[in-house]
């Protein structure tokens, strides 16, 4: 196969993906669109790994700074 | 006893100068200038500053510090303490591992040659701090206009293959080459390894030299094509338009990342780094959204933009084999932008004038160089005329097309033999 015809093949391929995912591209906007995801309730900031809840993400932070409070030293 | 000889032994940068050709010779002093021409027109804002300035700095003095030190006898008898990208290339494998251990002791930026630059890894970086930055919501308004201008803007991608070969490359290192007009760094990296490893750290530089180069070069590309009257047309949105809130966003581009590495699988890492900053961006974790934006994408820039500067030593440039490649990255990236150009027009005439032309040449996927250069270009003749998010949609279907295109080549010609 000569390198023109190879690049030709190349391009229609490539043209006939590319026009397939703008289908699929529009088609997910319609169908997201759809679902109306937005309905629940509002999303709050994810917290860190370490904890499962904003409850205990606050319990963790009291507890680091009273650890922190008691190792500190006394002031002279 | 000390003599004059022992006080030059010290200077080995300029002793090792009269150890080597005069043509090597010269070129280290041409490279050292060309460094600082680079660095001055990325402060001048002429060329990309986040890449030049790093690169200028690291080309000139990757040739100034040439001394007699070359632990693999590769390059007779002279060499750096910066890296050295041959080590690991024979066929032998035991040999390999050897010499790799032992550069990586002494090289200090082979290990981030190794383990971050040769495997593609910096430029998945890149593509997350992109990702990041990116509104998806721009190619969701205008997929079909997005993608058509984008499939125009690979026309030096596909036809600079046939000019390659005519210059003597075989099939695969020709498609490595024509990658560059594609605009997409990572893509031309991933693409060079995969089809035409022998040509990597050539390619590489070429491709990053002119997608800097993009920046100073199209602004006249685009004035000589389109006439000032279709320059400063101002674009409305597009009619019906669907408002999209984060969390569709982020739903549409995990499918589309799941989508689009089903689909090609060998332009997945590239495909799943960029998606991950889009989904990032949507999903509202601030803390990720700020690290890949931020210190992640400026790191592996400043590293991306420095080891290329350091590849470009003179025993790399004087290859034989760079002078093609300058002329062929030049003319893939001079087709890409007439063809995104010629886009522009058929979106322009399609859509009986809504379009503005200058909006092809962001379908360039240099992102988001080309989207910038075409906003700047509008608001000179126009300071009103606001086409950014078209500009942007077509840019980001650039990175799409040019990823299909990546997965198209390797797998097509992956198989074939030369």
């Amino acid at each position: 196969m000569s390198s023109l015809t190879l690049c030709l093949w190349l391009y229609a391929l490539s043209i006939v993906f590319a026009m397939a995912i703008a289908v699929v591209v529009h088609g997910l906007g319609i169908f997201v669109k759809s679902l109306k995801l937005d309905r629940s309730e509002p999303v709050t900031e994810p917290l860190v790994p370490t904890a499962d809840s904003e409850r205990e993400q606050q319990a963790l932070a009291v507890a680091i700074a009273i650890a922190h409070r008691a190792t500190r030293q006394p002031r002279a | 006893m000390i003599n004059w000889q022992t006080i030059l032994d010290i200077f080995e940068g300029v002793t090792s100068l009269f150890a080597v050709s005069p043509k090597l010779a010269l070129a280290r002093f041409g490279l050292i200038a060309l460094g600082f021409l680079l660095m001055y027109l990325g402060r001048k804002g002429v060329l990309e500053a986040l890449i030049m300035i790093p690169m200028g700095l690291g080309m000139a003095t990757i040739n100034a510090a040439v001394m007699f030190f070359d632990p693999l006898n590769l390059h007779g008898g002279v060499g750096t303490l910066f890296v050295e990208p041959q080590a690991g290339a024979t066929p032998d494998a035991v040999r390999n591992a050897a010499d790799l251990m032992t550069i990586l002791q002494i090289d200090w930026l082979q290990p981030v040659y190794t383990f971050t630059f040769s495997n593609g890894l910096i430029a998945c970086f890149v593509f997350m701090g992109i990702g990041s930055l990116l509104d998806i919501g721009f190619i969701l308004a205008r997929p079909y206009t997005s993608m058509i201008i984008a499939l125009c803007a690979e026309l030096g991608t596909i036809f600079t293959i046939p000019i390659a070969t005519a210059f003597g490359f075989t099939t695969k290192q020709a498609a490595a080459i024509a990658m560059v007009g594609g605009a997409d760094g990572p893509m031309v990296l991933f693409t060079s390894l995969k089809l035409a490893p022998e040509l990597f750290v050539p390619i590489a530089v070429v491709a990053y030299l002119y997608l800097g180069l993009t920046y100073g070069g199209y602004p006249y590309l685009v004035r000589a094509l389109i006439p000032k009257r279709l320059r400063s047309l101002p674009m409305q949105p597009p009619k019906n338009q669907r408002e999209f809130t984060a969390f569709e966003k982020m739903a549409v581009g995990a499918v589309a990342c799941v989508v689009l590495s089903f689909l090609l699988p060998v332009a997945a890492p590239l495909i799943f780094s960029l998606f991950l900053g889009i989904v990032i961006r949507e999903s509202g974790i601030k803390a990720f959204q700020d690290l890949i934006s931020g210190p992640v994408l400026y790191f592996s820039t400043l590293f991306l933009g420095l080891m290329l500067g350091i590849l470009c030593d003179a025993n790399t440039i004087m290859d034989p084999k760079i002078l093609p490649l300058l002329l062929l990255g030049c003319c893939a990236l001079l087709l890409s932008g007439i063809g995104g150009i010629l886009g522009g027009y058929l979106m322009y005439f399609l859509s009986g004038g809504k379009v503005n032309p200058v909006v092809g040449i962001a379908g360039v996927s240099c992102v988001p160089t080309t989207a910038k250069v075409a906003q700047k270009i509008v608001s000179k003749d126009n300071p009103s005329a606001m086409i950014m998010p078209a500009a942007l949609g077509a840019n980001i279907s650039g990175v799409i097309t040019t990823a299909i295109i990546t997965g198209v080549v390797c797998s097509i010609l992956g198989k074939v033999a030369q």
